[in-house]
């Protein structure tokens, strides 16, 4: 499943969300729906950063813990109640990080590869795999995180802006910027 | 160090499902409800209050 296959909605079913999210504020059982739909891309977001299933699955549980306890502060304003929980789950999956509960992990599948290779000019990945692992691991988080939801999760560049709260142009020329330094780190 | 994982097998759908646990959630955002509102926080703060207010007097 893409993890962004959630992203784009009709103004109806937004409306919809905005009904459970006023509900919920009252009584948080009314949560639910949003619960068993964004439940998965959540874990799936987690799981390829942490690689340990049930460390991804206490986080994810602590994603919706958090987002329910401040419900009170989401008012929207264009951005899709999805990318308010992918902020939660960023910033839990970096707490991950801090206390030493998760080692930071980068998973690529077939697909993912072979774009990112396609970017970098070559197509063989069994004679570059050294070299991605390493332009990889010598990133900057910053840099990393925008190749990972660009190009490994194939997220738009206006989701991408929405989850790091900058303008969807930003995004774009930051996300450009990240696949100059890992095509820089690739040729080293 | 950054691990790096190639083609690693993903979960499925019906596995991901299988670990919901809404119940879970709930009893949590309600655990953290009673802790806010408990004398022993309000306790705590309450003195703490006073003992920093002593301190700068």
């Amino acid at each position: 499943m893409s993890s962004t296959s959630l992203y784009h909605q009709s103004d109806t079913r937004i409306q919809s969300e905005l009904q459970i999210i006023e509900k919920s504020k009252l009584n948080p059982s009314y949560f639910a729906p949003l619960y068993n739909q964004y439940y998965e891309s959540i874990f799936r977001y987690v799981i390829k950063r942490t690689n340990d299933t049930d460390l991804a699955c206490d986080i994810t549980s602590n994603v919706f813990v958090k987002a329910i306890t401040n419900l009170s502060k989401y008012e929207y304003r264009g951005v899709p109640f999805s990318s308010w929980l992918f902020r939660i789950a960023k910033s839990e999956v970096y707490q991950s990080f801090r206390d030493h509960k998760a080692k930071r992990t980068v998973s690529l599948d077939k697909v993912a590869v072979v774009k990112v290779l396609d970017e970098l000019d070559v197509n063989d990945l069994d004679e570059h795999k050294e070299k991605l692992t390493y332009a990889l691991r010598k990133m900057k988080e910053k840099d990393l995180s925008l190749i990972e939801m660009r190009y490994f999760e194939k997220r738009s560049y206006r989701e991408i802006g929405e989850i790091i709260n900058v303008t969807e142009n930003n995004a774009k020329v930051k996300t450009f910027r990240a696949l100059q330094k890992l095509k820089i780190l690739f040729k080293e | 160090m950054r691990k790096i994982l190639f083609n690693k097998k993903e979960l499925s759908s019906k596995e991901i499902k299988e670990m919901r646990d809404f119940d879970l959630v709930l009893k949590k955002v309600q655990a953290q409800r009673d802790f806010w509102k408990s004398p022993w926080f309000f306790g705590t703060i309450g003195l703490a209050s006073i003992l920093s207010f002593l301190f700068f007097i």
